[in-house]
């Protein structure tokens, strides 16, 4: 569970709890009701508080005594979480410093989402049947976007297969700058017939297959995924 | 207490509740054209005014432009729009440091008028997002907006 699922279900919680104690407070009787009736009973139940406290019964006055030591306890627990929050230059931290830092991320982390949600794609692509007039069609109108001037020189593919709505291209690239001219030009040149696009990296660290399509579903997540 | 100061009490809880939660439903940010870089810095004739970025270089130009990412561990990606004064191509991305792993979508704008939604719907924890746009020789890229999802500005 996401701590922003945690935070979600106190939430929950904690609004649960509220509106119970709302409709109780709402269904209740009036503490004072309009009536005149009803203020002078108000009046009176306020008048007739005793003016000195009550004999107590020795072991309440004993629970009062242990909820005092609790309570004082409890202050002093404070007094020390606030000390805590107090950084180097003596400036008060807000909140809990553990929340005021970024947790560290993982690249391994940060890729796995990407290579989870790439593969549902290729997935996608393999799975897909294949209308001929369609693909013929777009991988000669990918293949003319290879073509095109400023992608010839900095990269190749190697090799494009479409199918119904998802092509695959295979491409070889010199450097990183020459990947990211293939996915300007593809946009450029093909953008308006396929303008989904997700890449992975290929078989040596010069090469990527790049999905292209025309429908988001096949672009997007399987699962609920986290915010 | 009276019933109806309990009501409005009641009642302005509710209106509290409803707007807090409209508040995190999305985090609007808009940014001027000019924020974007020309990609092909040897390029002459791009200019940056208080208006955007026009090209007058004589031949397109792909501009690069800054995308705050407040939410950075959603994966639920985020959505953009841009506005230029002729129809232009831009597109979204959200790849890995080194461009090799991620997706992006594309759109193409209307003139003088915000383009469709650029809607990414999947993002990698932490990784950066990129809006670029090709501009046409006299097109001017004037402004881009972006809406992140909720738990934006809180620590992450």
């Amino acid at each position: 569970m996401t701590p922003l699922h945690q935070l979600t279900l106190m939430g929950a919680i904690v609004v649960g709890v509220a509106s119970s104690g709302l409709t109780a407070w709402l269904m209740s009787p009036d503490s004072s009701s309009e009536t005149t009736e009803g203020l002078a009973s108000y009046e009176t139940s306020y008048s007739e508080q005793p003016a000195l406290p009550p004999q107590r019964d020795p072991a309440v006055a004993e629970q009062m005594m242990k909820m005092r030591a609790q309570i004082a306890a409890m202050d002093k627990r404070l007094v020390e979480l606030a000390s805590e929050n107090v950084n180097s230059s003596g400036a008060p931290v807000m909140g809990n410093s553990a929340q005021t830092e970024p947790p560290k991320v993982q690249p391994d982390d940060t890729n796995q989402a990407l290579q989870q949600h790439v593969a549902q794609i290729a997935n996608r692509f393999q799975m897909e049947e294949t209308d001929a007039a369609w693909a013929d069609n777009v991988a000669v109108e990918i293949q003319g976007a290879f073509l095109a001037e400023g992608i010839l020189g900095n990269s190749s593919l190697n090799n494009v297969d479409c199918r119904t709505s998802l092509c695959k291209l295979d491409v070889s690239f010199n450097d990183i700058d020459g990947l990211a001219n293939v996915r300007n030009k593809l946009v450029e040149t093909v953008g308006e017939t396929l303008p989904y696009g997700a890449i992975q990296p290929g078989g040596s660290d010069n090469e990527v297959t790049i999905y292209l399509g025309n429908k988001s579903e096949a672009f997007a997540p399987e699962t609920s995924v986290s915010r | 207490m009276k019933k109806n100061v309990k009501l409005y009490t009641f009642g302005g809880l509710l209106m509290t509740l409803f707007f807090a939660h409209s508040a995190f439903a999305y985090d609007y940010k808009v940014f001027a054209g000019s924020e974007c870089q020309v990609n092909d810095q040897a390029a002459t004739g791009v200019s940056y005014y208080s208006t955007g970025v026009s090209n007058n270089s004589g031949a397109g130009q792909w501009v690069t432009c800054p995308v705050v990412r407040d939410n950075s561990f959603n994966l639920d990606g985020t959505w953009l729009r841009a506005a230029a004064t002729v129809a232009t191509s831009c597109y979204v991305d959200n790849t890995n440091l080194d461009g090799t792993l991620g997706t992006w979508v594309s759109v193409t704008t209307g003139a003088n008028a915000y383009s469709a939604f650029l809607q990414l719907t999947a993002s990698g924890s932490s990784t950066p997002y990129s809006l670029l746009c090709y501009l046409a020789n006299g097109s001017t890229l004037t402004a881009y907006q972006t809406a992140e999802y909720d738990a934006t500005d809180v620590g992450n």
